[in-house]
């Protein structure tokens, strides 16, 4: 047996009041009477005649106490537990990706149906123990091996939903790992989506309902020539009906247009919304709000993906400065920039040169006197004969820099660059170049190497130096093919990308849980990160930068360094908004798939609470009766 | 006593009844009852030859014409009866409504009130502890004046013992006593018997018809207690907690009703007669249960 909520105990303090009560309501009565002795003899054949005269005095005292003590059961909820568990150990897998945020009935989403059951197979569920699993893209060991039944369903309560894509498979690995310890276990599992459990003795609670969803995903824009901003977003309707709703686009908290989308089911539409003019869009960008929101009208099953964010770079406003003497391969590698405006100068006129108004300055087999205060740089081949022998000597001052940015390794005629697997080499994998004329170097501490020489030196290194990006890379264009090839501008694209965006984050969408890297930017000294639901978290950047990992939830997120306010958004995941997508549990006959989505084995609680009632209405009664014959 | 003893109702219908003694009188004054003796009545006793000396009015002439002998005719002498009436005055006795000392007052005015009625002598006795106080002897319907007097004076205070007390009243001839009490004179219902018993066997040796007359009140009758309370007795001031149940009030009932029956006993053991009365009960219902008796009888 078991009580819902324990605060009505304390009414029992009323107890020792009844009983003050009867104690003072025997001193108060005296009462005359001719002669005693037929009284002391009638009261002497009651006690003789029954024992229990004495309680039979205060029944009414008891039957009071008693009364008083069903109450506060009855007000306790008590509820009757089950059985004692069959198994020793349970392990409970839930389940915590996007999807799971869906309603599964009425208001309760998924998640809060799993936890439910859960906790109410540990509440009825006696004598094992019990380990807790969360899984979405990875597992979280939340509990091990615990028996006290109130930490096990806080830490099921305490699950949290998130919108990160992802399913059982994850979990699949530890929990193999886990079972392979007990010799009498059982795994239960709760998802909406497929899972692989082989050869684990597991009853997966299959919590996927049918139903409507649209999803709008991919909100974009792009500025005209004319300066104008066109915005287009995609919306899939994952639903089993047709789709048709409205979808509206905010600019910070006001709606700016609403059009209507119509889809089949399983089809996508494009929504193409006003064109934001560039008035607008400027002051978009000055101001606070340099992103736009996208939403859809219609209520459905999942809600995270109802909702879509694009953040406003301004790229448009940036500039590159490249200081060469001549570099078409060059030239032509930064036009992936896109919509920023290359300038070009010769370094015999670079003193000229205004580097501050320039996000990033590339300089070509040069290194300047000095470098700009703020700007990102980017330098390709630097000169051995000013580097060599740099780290050994006494600078100035003003020259530090060149100390910390260039660690002369070595010079080989050729070499074969190999690729290694960073930010700044997505989609290069085990792609590798021959180069003449290769500088190597050693990668300093703020710097990650991407490029690799033979010799095991790096020949091309990024990373956050003093509150910028710099990039260094040891030959020169000329002496490679690389520029011919199809990966070049894929690199450039990547080179720019992590050069010019990664001012504080590295770039402005993320996937959920996937973490952010917070770039110290200047002198700033630590990092405000803002939550879509208002939470903030500050982080020191000391080092130089720092790591953001609860991008739990999709939404926008802001992080505020010093004067500068950087947006980033997280998306929801496009997988888990398919509703529709059929559950299947691969098992052997070890594994169960409950389609039903009730879990077996769960004894539910049975409120008792009517028949404690009932019981205190018979004492009343009782109570009344016995008051009356007194009488 | 504050209550008015006796109104007019109490007087009706106490001329319509006399008291039955079932004893013959010895010495005393001549009255109404008969006696051994033989005088100068109206009820014929016996004859007798005729000796000299005799009064010759009461030869019976017709007897000499059959017999040719002078007899003479003997006549029952009547003389008055002897009352003595006992007042159990302790404190137990002043309890009840109405209360057992106004009904005892109202039960020795009556019984007095039908023996003055009837041309006998009445004494009135008020016991209290051993103690005694007897009045003088009450003749005449205006007697009764006087015995309204002295029943109203009775103080009822303290504990009686009723067969060391009668001890203290002088029975000089053949009488009838009246004890008018409530019973309870000791601690236990096997002493109070006992005390009974001895008291009806010292009047019967003192050659004293008796009559009980048994006053409780109705709250003896049917206790009215409640809850948790304490029982205080009135004459020794005791107190008893109990807390009065239904079982408890039957039990006090049956106990009631086995004194009752154990006393009814006694009396006729001891050839006594016992009359218990209630004192809500009025006089006509005394009269009823004394006719029903055999205590009283109509003229």
């Amino acid at each position: 047996m078991g009580f819902v909520r324990l605060w009505p105990a304390l009414l029992a303090v009323f107890i020792p009041g009844i009983i003050l009560l009867y104690l003072l309501k025997q001193k108060v009565v005296n009462q005359k009477i001719s002669a005693l002795n037929l009284w002391r003899e009638a009261y002497e054949n009651i006690q003789a005649s029954t024992p229990w005269e004495k309680f039979r005095n205060n029944i009414l005292m008891y039957m009071q106490i008693a009364a008083l003590l069903l109450l506060v059961t009855a007000l306790m909820s008590p509820y009757i537990k089950g059985r004692g568990s069959e198994y020793s150990n349970v392990l409970v897998l839930i389940d915590n990706s996007a999807s799971m945020s869906g309603i599964y009935s009425g208001e309760e989403t998924k998640l809060d149906v799993a936890k439910e059951q859960a906790s109410d197979y540990v509440s009825s569920n006696d004598g094992a123990r019990y380990t807790v699993l969360s899984a979405s893209n990875t597992s979280d060991l939340l509990i091990s091996g615990s028996s006290d039944k109130g930490r096990v369903k806080d830490a099921i309560n305490n699950i949290e939903a998130t919108d990160i894509a992802g399913s059982l498979e994850n979990a699949t690995s530890m929990v193999q790992s886990l079972a392979a310890a007990w010799k009498n276990y059982k795994v239960i599992a709760f998802t909406d989506s497929s899972a692989n459990m082989q050869d684990i003795n597991c009853e997966v609670v299959d919590l996927s309902v049918q139903g409507e969803n649209g999803a709008i995903q991919s909100l974009s824009h792009a500025v005209s020539e004319d300066g104008t901003v066109k915005v287009m977003a995609r919306v899939d309707n994952y639903g089993e009906r047709q789709l048709d709703t409205d979808a509206s686009l905010y600019i910070g908290n006001k709606i700016y247009d609403v059009q209507s989308v119509t889809a089949e089911p399983g089809e996508s539409s494009t929504v193409y919304f006003k064109d934001i003019t560039a008035g607008r869009y400027n002051s978009m960008l000055a101001g606070n709000t340099p992103y736009l929101m996208a939403e859809l009208n219609s209520k459905d099953m999942l809600a995270g993906d109802n909702t879509v964010y694009d953040i406003l770079n301004g790229e448009g406003d940036e500039k590159i400065l490249l200081v060469a003497s001549k570099n078409t391969f060059l030239e032509k590698g930064l036009k992936v920039s896109g919509n920023r405006t290359v300038e070009k100068v010769l370094p015999k006129d670079l003193q000229a040169a205004d580097t501050k108004e320039y996000s990033l300055v590339v300089y070509d087999g040069i290194i300047p006197d000095s470098i700009p205060e703020d700007a990102n740089i980017i330098f390709i081949n630097p000169p051995v004969s000013k580097i060599k022998n740099i780290g050994d000597k006494k600078v100035k001052e003003e020259d530090k820099w060149k100390q910390d940015i260039f660690i002369y390794a070595n010079k080989s005629k050729s070499s074969i660059v190999k690729i290694l697997n960073e930010n700044v080499t997505n989609y290069l994998d085990g792609y590798s170049f021959g180069c003449l004329n290769v500088t190597g170097f050693k990668t300093p501490k703020w710097a990650k190497s991407f490029f690799e020489t033979d010799d095991k030196f790096s020949t091309g290194y990024l990373g956050n130096y003093n509150g910028r990006m710099v990039a260094v890379t040891g030959f020169d264009l000329h002496n490679t093919d690389f520029p011919l090839q199809t990966e070049f501008p894929i690199f450039m694209y990547n080179l720019l990308r992590e050069t010019m965006s990664a001012r504080i984050a590295d770039k402005t969408i993320y996937n959920a849980g996937e973490a952010v890297s917070i770039q110290r930017k200047g002198k700033a000294e630590k990092a405000i990160v803002t939550r879509p639901g208002g939470g903030k978290e500050t982080y020191s950047l000391d080092e130089g930068t720092a790591v953001f990992t609860d991008t739990l939830k999709a939404g926008l997120y802001n992080i505020k360094e010093g004067g500068d306010n950087v947006y980033f958004t997280v998306s929801f995941p496009e997988d888990e908004s398919d509703v529709l997508k059929e559950t299947v549990i691969t098992s052997d006959n070890k594994a169960t798939a409950n389609k039903a989505g009730k879990l077996n084995g769960v004894v539910s609680k049975r409120m008792v609470v009517i028949p404690v009632l009932v019981l205190l209405l018979i004492l009343l009664m009782a109570e009344w009766m016995v008051y009356r014959k007194r009488l | 006593m504050e209550e008015k003893i006796f109104d007019k109702d109490f007087f009706n219908g106490l001329g319509r009844v006399k008291l039955v003694t079932r004893i013959t009188m010895q010495g005393g004054r001549s009255g109404m009852r008969k006696s051994a003796a033989k005088g100068s009545s109206v009820e014929f006793a016996d004859f007798r030859e005729y000796v000299p000396g005799d009064d010759i009015r009461r030869i019976d002439w017709n007897t000499y014409g059959r017999m040719d002998k002078l007899f003479v005719k003997l006549f029952v002498e009547e003389r008055e009866a002897y009352y003595s009436i006992i007042t159990d005055t302790s404190a137990s006795m002043d309890f009840g409504t109405p209360g057992k000392n106004v009904c005892a007052a109202r039960l020795a005015g009556a019984v007095s009130y039908m023996a003055l009625n009837n041309l006998d002598r009445v004494r009135l006795s008020a016991i209290n502890g051993d103690k005694v106080i007897n009045s003088s002897d009450f003749t005449g319907r205006q007697g009764f004046n006087k015995i309204m007097a002295w029943l109203g004076g009775m103080e009822f205070a303290g504990k009686t013992d009723l067969y060391k007390s009668i001890k203290g009243i002088p029975f000089n001839q053949r009488g009838v006593t009246i004890i008018i009490s409530d019973l309870f004179s000791q601690d236990s219902t096997d002493e109070n018997i006992e005390n009974i018993a001895d008291t009806i066997r010292y009047l019967r040796y003192m050659k004293q018809e008796v009559l009980i007359l048994h006053v409780l009140s109705p709250e003896e009758k049917e206790p009215v207690v409640e809850g948790t309370v304490g029982l205080e007795d009135t004459e020794t001031g005791d107190i008893l907690r109990v807390t009065a149940t239904s079982h408890l009030c039957r039990q006090y009932k049956r106990v009631l009703d086995r004194f009752l029956s154990r006393v009814e006993e006694c009396a006729k053991h001891y050839q006594a007669h016992y009359i218990p009365v209630y004192s809500n009960e009025n006089v006509d219902t005394f009269i009823y249960k004394g006719i029903r008796s055999g205590q009283l009888e109509n003229f």
